[in-house]
């Protein structure tokens, strides 16, 4: 049936922006630093309760029902916590580490984590269980006529897609063509010599936590929109799928983040219609692809072949 | 004698004031004492030459010079002012350098290396930078304009869109002169600038720096080709074993006993033949 595969497409879409929006945020910490920030997950997952907390203490109730009022606020205010939780674990987690053992940092990575899950767990009200998220955008599906019936895709689903490419363009943009765009590239290829240009690399760092965790906290933000409920465990399902698709796009390349966010959206979506075991496999499905990827294109899709280093 | 001044020589720029000066630099790595109470000037419009055998300090010295070793004791000056020992600022106070071992950032465009070279010389804040304001527009437009001359400068304008990693050898070293001379240095450090270069690339080279010094970059050089030493320089220093053991004009350090035995280990009739050998093949 044309239809199904083509909703199934359309699923793989919604899914993949999410995920590529996360994976900018995994490849660009380990283009600066070679750090798998396995917290990062975690990130996403605060950005969502901090929208939460938005809608739920401070937006007055008078435009919590206009989405045209509420969504830019609690983008800002997913994308403010993320950015706040960042920079803290940079500063306190991993920079007293900068010159310790790869190994180090790693296992603070997911110590931080577990940390910030449980935090959340413990602090935030009810959040022992899943919340419920408001449905600040268009309520709805937008059916797309096609041959042989309709396909539907969610007006959020549509607003996830669109967002991710926008943001994406915007990074890209930036990372190419501004002063601190090309001091970060600067700094991933020789520390020591973009500091004889004049770069610091610790405000590179920095720079680059924030930007991934402002794209991770807007991606919570509207993953909670779109699923109409959040939980903490988003995190560490969401960072998996996301770390998988960095890999996969060739980690420390932005447009392989994105195309990796889109390949994992899709490999789960048809691989839970079309092959066996149905959505229970698609995990499955998705690390056969990652391994088959990393045996024959151990690079990634546009990952470099080696790094040239004197 | 007479091959030694075969090459032209450029007219000498006039030599102001000091500029940068250091004052009893001593390194020391462990046991090892790299560099032994090392004092030397750099005045405006001059060009100093270092050389010296291998394992003599020389990278070492650079090193102090731009903040990336803190000398174990002794001081570093420019014009007067104690240096921060941190190569970021260091830079932004105006020493520029290249490395030996060509260090470009290989994955970026000519273009880009030497546009990051300006970073020091720009202003724009992320958030200016990520909505494209008149004022992120005009410092982009003016430090593209800038690396384009730069590019054409030390003659690598055609390669301006390629990964610095595909530039033939002797072009990535200029493109190195070139990122260094964006960051708007009054002194210029060059590391072995001709190393694996043919006599033509040289000879330019050579003319590359005297421009360089007619703009008003001080130069300090570090070579092991002597006739390219003493063509180049107003000065050479000589640094053996971690230690200054002659400073003069070249005239004066080529006749000197002390560097024909330290450093070229042969008597001078020998040395002369080295010299003419070394002219002979390209």
């Amino acid at each position: 049936m044309l239809s199904t595969l083509l909703s199934q497409i359309v699923n793989g879409l919604v899914t993949g922006a999410l995920i590529g929006l996360i994976a900018l945020g995994y490849t660009m910490v380990y283009g600066i630093i070679q750090l798998i920030n396995f917290a990062h997950g975690e990130i996403f997952m605060v950005g969502s309760y901090g929208g939460l907390a938005m809608f739920t203490y401070l937006m007055p109730t008078a435009i919590q029902n206009q989405w045209y009022f509420a969504l830019p606020l609690l983008l800002i205010a997913g994308a403010a916590v993320s950015v706040a939780v960042a920079v803290l674990m940079e500063r306190f987690a991993y920079r007293p580490l900068r010159n310790a053992p790869r190994l180090a940092p790693l296992i603070t990575a997911l110590g931080v984590s577990v940390a910030l899950q449980e935090a959340v767990r413990v602090f935030y009200p009810g959040a022992t269980a899943a919340l419920p998220f408001p449905k600040a955008f268009v309520e709805g599906t937008w059916e797309i006529p096609v041959p042989g019936g309709t396909v539907p895709l969610r007006w959020t689903g549509l607003l996830i897609i669109v967002t991710a490419l926008v943001l994406t363009f915007a990074l890209n943009t930036f990372v190419n063509n501004s002063r601190m765009g090309r001091a970060m590239r600067a700094t991933s290829q020789d520390r020591d010599v973009a500091r004889l240009m004049g770069i610091d690399p610790d405000r590179v760092i920095v720079l680059t936590f924030v930007l991934g965790a402002a794209l991770a906290g807007v991606a919570g933000v509207l993953n909670g929109v779109d699923l109409g409920f959040t939980n903490i465990d988003l995190g560490f399902q969401n960072g998996i799928f996301a770390f998988t698709a960095a890999v996969l796009g060739g980690i420390g390349s932005i447009k392989g983040a994105v195309a990796g966010g889109f390949a994992i959206g899709l490999v789960k979506a048809l691989g839970g219609q079309y092959l066996p075991g149905g959505t229970a496999y698609d995990y499955v499905w998705i690390f056969v692809v990652l391994i088959a990827v990393l045996v024959f294109r151990p690079q990634g899709f546009f990952g470099e072949t080696e790094r040239v280093r004197a | 004698m007479s091959g030694k001044h075969a090459a032209p020589e450029a007219p000498r720029a006039a030599i102001g004031q000091s500029i940068l000066s250091a004052e009893g630099v001593t390194m020391q790595f462990g046991g090892l004492r790299a560099l032994n109470d090392v004092s030397f000037g750099l005045s405006e419009g001059e060009i100093i030459g270092l050389i010296g055998p291998n394992g003599a300090g020389k990278t070492t010295f650079f090193n102090c010079l731009t903040g990336l070793y803190a000398p174990t004791s002794g001081s570093v000056a420019l014009r007067g002012t104690p240096l921060p020992q941190d190569p970021a600022k260091v830079t932004d106070r105006g020493i520029a350098r290249t490395f030996q071992n060509i260090r470009l950032f290989p994955s970026m465009t000519a273009e880009e290396n030497v546009l990051v070279g300006r970073h020091v010389r720009m202003k724009q804040g992320p958030l200016s930078s990520l909505l494209h304001g008149p004022a992120f527009k005009r410092s982009e437009a003016e430090a593209r304009s800038r690396t384009a001359e730069l590019l054409e400068f030390v003659g690598l304008s055609r390669f301006s869109d390629e990964l610095a990693r595909n530039l033939p050898y002797g072009d990535q070293r200029r493109l190195e002169i070139a990122r260094a001379l964006a960051t708007e240095p009054s002194v210029l450090l060059l590391d072995e600038p001709t190393a694996g270069m043919n006599a033509q690339e040289t000879e330019a080279t050579r003319q590359l720096i005297f421009k360089i010094r007619d703009l008003g970059t001080s130069v300090v050089v570090i070579e092991h080709d002597t006739k390219f030493i003493f063509t180049l320089c107003d000065r050479v220093l000589v640094l053996v074993q971690g230690e200054l053991l002659v400073e003069g004009t070249p005239d004066e350090v080529r006749g000197d006993p002390r560097v024909v035995e330290a450093y070229l280990g042969a008597p001078p009739d020998e040395v002369e033949h080295q010299i003419h050998a070394a002219e002979e093949t390209p």
